[in-house]
Parts: C-alpha cells; sequence; structure tokens
C-alpha cells in the first residue's frame, strides 16, 4: 500500500458522477465527492434505485431492476480509482456477467470519444483476455491472487461487503448472492481486512504441487527398483557386463561361420524312413486281414448253427415219420371213412405200391447233403481260425518293429552334425543378444533412476522449507487477523454505545462479534435482534470496518461504504438521526481520503446541508430517475 | 439238390403240433389258431421282432430260445405264413388220421382248416415219437411255455386279438 500524500492511503474508491441513460437521454445525472454524501428523499422515490445502479456500475452482480430502471440503457460513472481518473460504463441487462467498458479519463471526455478509446472487458477472464475486476484491481494496486481463488475473487464479491443493500437478510455482512460460498467470502473478508497473505496462499499451493509430484516420483522409483534391484546401483555395473557379453557374442558368431564352412552332412534318415513305411504297410495288410477273418468266423458260426438244428429238425422228422406209419392210418383223411388192415406192399392210404421206400431214402438223402455242408463249413471255419492263429503274433511282430523303427528314427535327427553344431551356436547367440538387449535397457533405466532419485531429494528438500514458510506465515496471519477483528469489535460496539438506549445488550457489549465464514454477527452471543436493532447493528459494522481501515495501512478496504437506507421502516426518527450523525462524526474526525454513500428517507436537519446531500429531496412526484 | 427246410416238411409240422398239445393237455385251438402258434415255434424271433406285446409280455419274450437267431430265412412274414398253410395242414390231417388229435365242431358239414376246432385225445403217443417231443420241449422250455401260455391267452380274434397283433391274418371282419 503506498501513500502519494498525508491524506491519502490507498486503496480509494471515489464515485465522481453517476449518469443513468435511457433512450440516449441522462435521466439522472449527479455529482458526487468525497466523504460523505446522502441521497434524500421519501419512500419509493427510487433512493434504492440509485443505489443499486452505483453497485452495478461498479462491477455488482444480481441487481433485480425494477420497472423503470429497467427501462434504462446504461449506466456510466466517473470514478477515481487511487491516482487515476476512469469512466465506466456497463449497459443495463437482467441477464448476469454482463461486461464493462473502461475509458481512460474523464467522464466528459469518454461521453465525446465514440467507440475509440473505450474498451470492453468480459466479467471473467477468458485465456489471455482480462476480466475488468482485473482492470480494476490494478488500479486498485491489489496484488494479483493466482489460481481457482483468483478468479473467485471479483468486484463484485468485494462490493457485498462494501454495499449494505435493504434485499440482503439481517444479521448477514455480505450482500446476498446466487453463488455464495463461504471459502469465497473468507477469502474476501480475509483479502479486504489485509491478513490475507497472497504469499502463503501460493505457498500452499507450491506445497500441494510438490507433494503431488513427490508422490508420483516416489511411486516411478519403487517401479524402477523393482526392476534394477536396488536404489544404489550403479550404470555402470551394467555397461561392464555388457562389455564381456559382447565380447561372448563375437566368439560365439565367429565360431558358428567356421562351423558351418565345413559342414557335410550325411543324412541317415533316408533308410531307416523307407523301412518304416514298409512295416507300417505290412502291418495294415495284416490287421485288415484279421477283422475280415473274424468277421467271416462269426458269420459262419450263425449259419453253422441254423445248418445244425435243419439237421436236428430232420432227424426228428424220419423218427416220427417212422413212429406215425406204425400207427397206420385207420381212417381216410378226405372222407373219413375206414380203411382196413395195413399191407405191407402197398401204401395203407393210397394203395401206390411200396417202391422200395422211395421217400425214406430222399429224406435221408437230404440228410446226407445237410451233414455234408456242415461238414464243409466246419472245416472252412477251422482253417480261418488256424489263420487267425497264426496272423496275430505276426501283427504283435510287426507292430514292435515299427515302434523300434520310431525310435531309430528320432535318435537319428539328435545326432549333431556339423551343421548342428552350427545350429547350436546360433541359438546361444540369439540368447545373448536378447540378454545383450535387456542390460541396454537396464542401463538406461539406471540413469534415469539416477536423476529422480536427485529429484526427489530436491523436492524433500524444498517442501521442508515450504512448510517451515507457511507455519510462519500462517502465525503471522493469524496475529494480524486476531488484532483487525479486535479493532473493528470494538469500534462497533463503540458506535452501539452511541444508539439510543433501546437493547441493554448494545449499551453492555465490549466487543461485536463477526465471521465471515458464517457470513453473521453477534452481540454478547446473540444474534437476532428488533429489526431496527438489527439495521443499526449491521450499519454499525460496515461503519466500523471502514473506520478502522481509515487508521491502519495494511488493510485492503477501498475506503468506500454504500448504505442503502439507514433505518428500516419502523425506526423511531430519532434513533436514525443519531446514528446519522455517528457517520458524520466519523466521517468528519478523519483525513484520510475517503468515500461514504447512505440513503434516507428521514434526514437528519442538521445533516441537510449542501456539502452532503447529492440532488434535490426526491418524492414521489419526483423520483430519482427523471422518467417523463 | 434237394435242400430241407423243416418248415415244408409235414412230418415236423406234426412234431410241432403235437408238442404244442403235449405241452398243455387240455388244450383247444381253432386251426388258425394252431397255424399261428405254430409259425412261432418255427420262427421264435418273429414273437419279439414283430408282435405287438404288452411290456410285461415282450420282457418275458426275450428270454426266449433262438429269439436272436440270423439265418432263419424269414424276410416276409405274412408270405411265409400262408406257404406254410398247405404242410400245417397236411400235418394236422395225418395226426386226426391217426386218431392223436380230434375235431369238435362236426356238426358243421365240411368245415375249412382255420374253421376246425382241435383237440388232443387220450391215445398214447409212440414211445420214440413221445421222446422228441418231451426232449425237444424240455430243451426249448421257454419258447413252448410261452407259446402256450401267453399267446393262447390273448384273444384269437377281433381288435387287439392275437390275429390282429400278429399281422399274419385279416381280422377285422370278425364276428364276436
Amino acid at each position: 500500500m503506498t501513500q502519494s500524500s498525508d491524506d491519502e492511503c490507498y486503496p480509494i474508491i471515489v464515485l465522481q458522477r453517476l449518469i443513468v441513460f435511457r433512450r440516449g437521454k441522462a435521466v439522472y445525472d449527479q455529482l458526487f465527492h468525497a466523504g460523505l454524501n446522502i441521497i434524500r428523499g421519501q419512500n419509493s422515490s427510487g433512493k434504492s434505485t440509485i443505489a443499486d445502479f452505483i453497485f452495478y456500475v461498479l462491477g455488482g452482480e444480481g441487481v433485480a431492476w425494477k420497472e423503470e430502471a429497467a427501462t434504462c440503457e446504461a449506466v456510466v460513472a466517473e470514478v477515481r480509482v487511487n491516482g487515476t481518473i476512469l469512466t465506466l460504463k456497463r449497459m443495463v441487462r437482467p441477464e448476469m456477467q454482463r461486461p464493462m467498458s473502461i475509458f481512460w479519463g474523464a467522464v466528459s471526455d469518454a461521453l465525446g470519444s465514440s467507440d475509440s478509446g473505450w474498451q470492453t472487458f468480459p466479467y471473467a477472464s477468458k485465456g489471455s483476455v482480462e476480466s475488468f475486476s482485473s482492470v480494476l484491481f490494478t488500479a486498485l494496486g491489489f496484488p494479483k491472487v493466482r489460481g481457482e481463488l483468483g478468479s473467485s475473487l471479483t468486484m463484485h464479491q468485494i462490493l457485498r461487503l462494501l454495499y449494505a443493500d435493504q434485499v440482503s437478510q439481517m444479521g448477514k455482512l455480505f450482500r446476498q448472492d446466487q453463488f455464495d460460498k463461504r471459502l469465497i467470502r473468507e477469502a474476501v473478508g480475509a483479502f479486504l481486512l489485509g491478513y490475507f497473505d497472497a504469499r502463503l496462499y501460493e505457498a500452499q499451493n507450491d506445497l500441494a504441487g510438490r507433494e503431488d509430484e513427490l508422490k508420483s516420483i516416489r511411486g516411478e522409483l519403487r517401479q524402477m527398483i523393482d526392476v534394477i534391484g536396488s536404489e544404489d546401483v550403479l550404470p555402470t555395473f551394467f555397461a561392464e557386463k555388457l562389455a564381456s557379453l559382447t565380447d561372448e557374442h563375437q566368439r560365439l558368431y565367429r565360431e558358428a561361420k567356421e562351423a558351418r564352412a565345413d559342414s557335410s552332412g550325411v543324412n541317415p534318415q533316408p533308410g531307416i524312413r523307407k523301412q518304416y513305411a514298409a512295416v507300417s504297410e505290412q502291418l495294415l495288410e495284416a490287421e485288415r486281414r484279421l477283422e475280415e477273418l473274424e468277421f467271416q468266423i462269426a458269420d459262419s458260426n450263425s449259419y453253422l448253427e441254423s445248418l445244425r438244428q435243419q439237421l436236428e429238425a430232420l432227424d426228428d422228422s424220419i423218427a416220427a415219420r417212422e413212429a406215425l406209419g406204425m400207427i397206420s392210418f385207420r381212417s381216410c383223411p378226405s372222407c373219413g371213412e375206414q380203411l382196413g388192415p395195413p399191407e405191407s406192399v402197398v401204401c395203407n392210404l393210397c394203395k401206390t405200391p411200396h417202391r422200395g421206400a422211395t421217400s425214406e431214402a430222399a429224406f435221408k438223402r437230404m440228410r446226407q447233403e445237410l451233414a455234408l455242408q456242415i461238414r464243409e463249413s466246419s472245416l472252412l471255419q477251422e482253417s480261418r481260425a488256424t489263420e487267425v492263429d497264426e496272423i496275430k503274433p505276426t501283427i504283435r511282430a510287426l507292430r514292435s518293429q515299427r515302434r523300434r523303427l520310431d525310435l531309430e528314427l528320432k535318435d537319428a535327427a539328435e545326432v549333431p552334425t556339423e551343421k548342428a553344431v552350427a545350429q547350436e551356436r546360433y541359438r546361444k547367440i540369439g540368447y545373448i543378444e536378447r540378454e545383450i538387449e535387456d542390460l541396454q535397457k537396464k542401463e538406461k533405466l539406471a540413469a534415469a533412476l539416477a536423476k529422480l532419485r536427485d529429484r526427489r531429494d530436491q523436492l524433500q528438500l524444498e517442501i521442508a522449507q515450504l512448510t517451515d514458510e507457511i507455519s510462519d506465515r500462517t502465525r503471522a496471519s493469524e496475529r494480524v487477523r486476531g488484532e483487525i477483528k479486535t479493532m473493528v469489535g470494538v469500534q462497533c460496539a463503540d458506535f452501539l454505545h452511541n444508539d439510543l438506549d433501546r437493547e441493554v445488550v448494545f449499551s453492555e457489549a465490549r466487543f461485536v462479534d463477526f465471521n465471515f465464514s458464517t457470513d453473521s454477527m453477534s452481540v454478547k452471543e446473540i444474534s437476532m435482534f428488533s429489526a431496527s436493532s438489527n439495521v443499526i447493528l449491521k450499519n454499525s459494522f460496515h461503519l466500523a470496518l471502514l473506520a478502522v481501515s481509515l487508521l491502519r495501512e495494511d488493510m485492503r478496504v477501498p475506503k468506500f461504504l454504500l448504505l442503502d437506507n439507514i433505518e428500516d421502516k419502523g425506526m423511531e426518527e430519532i434513533r436514525s438521526r443519531r446514528f446519522q450523525r455517528q457517520i458524520e462524526t466519523a466521517s468528519r474526525s478523519s483525513k484520510v481520503v475517503h468515500q461514504i454513500i447512505f440513503t434516507t428517507s428521514m434526514i437528519d436537519p442538521e445533516l441537510e446541508r449542501p456539502e452532503y446531500v447529492i440532488g434535490p429531496a426526491y418524492s414521489r412526484a419526483n423520483k430519482t430517475l427523471a422518467i417523463p | 439238390m434237394l435242400t430241407y427246410h423243416r418248415a415244408l416238411d409235414p412230418y415236423h409240422a406234426a412234431i410241432r403240433a403235437l408238442r404244442l398239445f403235449t405241452q398243455t393237455p387240455k388244450l383247444r385251438l381253432w386251426g388258425a389258431q394252431l397255424r399261428i402258434l405254430d409259425f412261432c415255434l418255427l420262427f421264435p424271433e418273429f414273437i419279439l421282432n414283430d408282435v405287438r406285446l404288452s411290456q410285461p409280455m415282450k420282457a418275458a419274450a426275450r428270454q426266449i430260445e433262438r429269439v436272436d437267431q440270423k439265418y432263419s430265412g424269414l424276410s416276409d412274414a405274412p408270405a411265409a405264413f400262408s406257404k406254410l398253410e398247405a404242410t400245417v395242414a397236411q400235418g394236422v390231417y395225418m395226426l386226426l388220421s391217426t386218431g392223436l388229435l380230434v375235431r369238435d365242431n362236426t356238426e358243421r358239414e365240411t368245415p375249412s382248416f382255420d374253421e376246425q376246432l382241435l383237440l388232443r385225445t387220450d391215445s398214447d403217443l409212440p414211445a420214440r415219437l413221445s421222446e422228441i417231443v418231451m426232449s425237444r420241449n424240455k430243451s426249448e422250455q421257454r419258447l413252448i411255455s410261452f407259446v402256450t401260455g401267453e399267446l393262447v391267452s390273448i384273444p384269437f380274434m377281433g381288435r387287439d386279438g392275437l390275429k390282429h397283433r400278429t399281422g399274419l391274418m385279416e381280422f377285422r371282419y370278425d364276428a364276436i
């Protein structure tokens, strides 16, 4: 924080002129000044609208434009930021995150300048394009905050603490916000109050980054050590091994070349192969014959069996014939008439003379035929059985012969010849080449490992240093925070003591506690009071914040305060006036340049002076925005 | 060259008929019935392969002797059956003529062979013949008892009768 003169302690924001345009015409145009500015008028005369316009043109978000305000197209403000005069312009729109246009100069020059000389900045930084918050922060002399926090720290967030509006809930320190976050509030509070240490924040980020790097390096080292064996293996170790392997490689190569040169290679295999083929064929033939024989034998057996059965039947038949013949026919089968006693020379039935047992003979001959067939078949079976008995051992012999030849073939393949010697060498060469490749990889790995190890040691050192720095700075930051909080708390309590005696707690309080994290404040542990008391409490806090910032050089509050409605609708006029006079006293008693703007519907007559009031006393008939 | 086949030998047919009546003396058989039973004695494999039997009978049939023989020469059962008719009838007539069998329905003038009702008389068999009959029945015990037991128990005529189940004769016009 630099000082340009005794009265000025940066950062400073002083609004100098505010113009609201509607359809090309200015419907509001007033000059403001450092120190106390009062906008007064009846209720619903548009005072809050003006406060909103101020908030908006400086970079605030989330204004719900009322009817008439919404018909306006732009708001322009000439401001002094530290030592620079700037003109700011923003189009009036319901959408969020509208950009801001900035002109480096006074408004009179700006408005005559059409578009050149104006630069438009977006709400949020995009790549290399700066946001308007960033530009204004530079003008305010704020340090750059990196990272996510930096992009969250905007003019809007700062103004939330500098603008005590009517809309926000009682008991809150910050103006309400759609995307309110505890961390942002903490950061804004810390930043403005001056105990935010940008270096601490940076150091914390650095530490996190280094710790991550260390973790991943440790992981990589572990993997490398798994492959190589130990952390301390030197690359030279591998180099030695490589040298000896390379020598052996060359030796083997030489030997292989020599061996190949005088290879003649008599191959004993063709002879064995021919034999093997012949034996296989014989074996196959014998097995086929055996199968054939066995089938025929089985088949013949069935046939023989049926022949034997026929023979048996025939024998039975012959016997039956004789037996029945003995009984002799008593009656004629045809007519049933009784027959006479049998005669031997003729057939008893048909009287045909016997021709010497011809039918019997026929039977006997048939029997002989059958017996012959049986005998022939049996003999055939016997010869087949004999052949089977001979073939079986032959097959066994052929099988073992083939097995023997098979083994011979296998053996022959293993006898090393000159060619085989060469092949052996080549095999070893291949093996060695793989080993060499492996060692080369390990050598490279060992080198990389050494580098990583060094980096790791370095990181550990840096981390230790950062940790120390962080704890030192955290301690310092906490100390400052404590100091400032106490000062603000005590100052706030002072203001409460001067309040009209409406709250016992107020008069007894020695200290007002406030918390950015929870966005709350309390007096002697009590947070909720009557509506009017709450207004007094809230406004006292904001006033105290400003008052203390006028005393300390290390705070970053831009010495600007915007209070919309000193009183709520139910507040006693006396009480409001008393508070107004407190503000005036606080402002008057400081030599340091600052600006306080407040609106009221019951101005203290003593303060209704030209050096304080801005514009006329507004009414419903004569509103702030001169809209026809 | 003459080839002997017992199926075409009337004397063997007579032996087979005697075997049936010796196994079950009180047996009364229609001629047609006897022909069918005789066919089963000749070709036991026919019983297992072609006759529709209940499960228990089928199980018993599997135990029959010669039920799996291959060279019986039987290809077309109904054709063979009709070819054998004359021989079987001849064998039975011999037995009738010699008084070993008798027919029981002489009220009809000239019944066909199939319509005759046959039964065994009291006259004894000649010793040699008796030997043969008993011996064959003994060596084919299960076959003969199946034929004279199970097959005879099946009603001969009409639907699901023995004629129907063997497929050897027309049964649809039987008046039962």
